[in-house]
């Protein structure tokens, strides 16, 4: 996993099927390429939780829980930031308005549905979001984590 | 589930780790998803390795499929020189001089319940590595 | 055929409700954890601590369970606490706004010493 092997960035595809309980595989396998790519612990969690909720909802929303669609994770490497993106296969568009919610647990108290904090989530760890649409129609989320190296 | 790497040592890691992640969520035992995790990352780094040659831009696909019985796992490279599998029960040779890459696939062979060398549906050659929720009478022999 | 994720466990210690939250808390775990905080209201508890066990997964879904127990808290004048999280998921609480309602101890002992202060003082 160094600049001398070739690419300049690596990639790493996983897909899933659209059943709660897939997403913690999609995190494990996030988490072991953070680690060898020499992320803190903190980051390591931190991405850990936002492509746990990104896949969630992919799998829940996108595509319905319908398992036999697909939920396609691209990891990709690159020397000083790793790139996640999750797609799904587009049964339910993303209401782009729900993507930039600022959820406040005072409002949660007053309402039945105590959740919407997944997408907030990932904005708030994750050091850049963008929700796209995916190539094979679909909605698609990328995220991005630096890698900060100690200077020399 | 369906996971593609880079032909690069120390992928076979992830590999491992995402096949681990798997086995767990689906109750395996832990002493099974030990054998799993070797028997995995022999496969890769044989598919990276040889299979592969090391080309950075050709790909080792990982496909795992799961039930009540099993857990199959196809290790899949892009290359045409398929390994050549001992048979099981597994025989280990007294004589030190089996290669490196001949330990490997005795160990993947050893470990998993069954191994096949399939055909790959695109150009290349999988290994498929089947392991039972509950083996029966797994016979090693390491004489 | 995915593993039954969170397992709850109740249990009484010096005045306090200890909800041993087992596992993963996400959409599955509403349930058990819903039964067991109405398990232990009905008993007339007042002081109520979550503690949480070979966690490293609580997603938005489980933080949406926890928020309803909270309002529920704060309705029944009860007090809550929870112990046994990771550094992790510490911060997701009080970036979340729930540390302000449940207090966040390291550990069961803690948490079971300060509500014993809290005790003697209301």
């Amino acid at each position: 996993m160094n600049d001398r092997e070739g690419a300049i960035e690596q990639v790493i595809e996983l897909r899933l099927p659209s059943r709660l309980g897939y997403e913690r595989i999609a995190m494990d396998t996030a988490a072991a390429l953070a680690r060898r790519m020499g992320f803190p612990a903190e980051r390591i969690d931190a991405l850990r939780t936002a492509i746990g909720e990104a896949v969630t909802n992919a799998i829940e929303h996108g595509n319905q829980a319908d398992a036999a669609m697909k939920v396609v994770v691209v990891l990709m490497v690159r020397p000083d930031e790793l790139i996640i993106s999750v797609a799904d296969q587009g049964r339910q568009a993303l209401d782009p308005a729900r993507t930039h919610i600022q959820p406040r647990i005072t409002d949660a108290f007053q309402r039945a549905d105590k959740g919407g904090w997944g997408i907030w989530l990932m904005r708030e760890l994750m050091d850049e979001v963008e929700f796209t649409l995916a190539p094979g129609g679909g909605n698609q989320v990328r995220m991005v984590v630096h890698l900060e190296r100690p200077s020399t | 589930m369906q996971l593609t790497i880079p032909s690069i040592l120390g992928y076979e890691v992830i590999a491992r780790d995402a096949v681990a992640s798997l086995a767990k969520r689906f109750g395996l035992a832990p002493e099974r998803i030990e054998d799993i995790k070797t028997a995995l990352c022999e496969a890769c780094t044989n598919a990276i390795e040889h299979g592969n040659h090391a080309d950075p831009q050709r790909k080792v696909r990982v496909v795992c499929t799961i039930d009540e019985q099993h857990l199959i796992i196809e290790v899949c490279d892009e290359g045409t020189d398929p390994p050549v599998l001992p048979k099981k029960p597994v025989e280990w040779p007294i004589c030190p001089y089996t290669s490196f890459r001949g330990r490997g696939l005795m160990l993947m062979a050893a470990l998993a319940d069954e191994v096949t060398v399939v055909p790959d549906a695109l150009t290349g050659t999988c290994v498929r590595l089947i392991f039972y929720r509950h083996p029966t009478n797994v016979v090693v022999d390491v004489s | 055929m995915l593993e039954d994720e969170l397992t709850v466990n109740i249990r009484q210690r010096d005045g306090v409700a200890v909800i041993d939250l087992i596992g993963d808390v996400t959409t599955f775990a509403e349930e058990k954890i819903n039964n067991a905080y109405r398990q232990v209201t009905a008993r007339g508890e007042r002081f109520i601590l979550f503690n949480f066990r070979q966690n490293d997964y609580i997603n938005s879904a489980g933080i949406a369970i926890l928020i309803g127990i909270v309002t529920e808290v704060n309705q029944n004048g009860q007090r809550l606490a929870v112990s046994g999280l990771s550094p992790h998921f510490q911060k997701i609480f009080r970036m979340v706004g729930l540390a302000q309602y449940a207090e966040i101890y390291q550990t069961e002992d803690e948490a079971i010493s300060a509500f014993r202060r809290l005790n003697t003082l209301e």
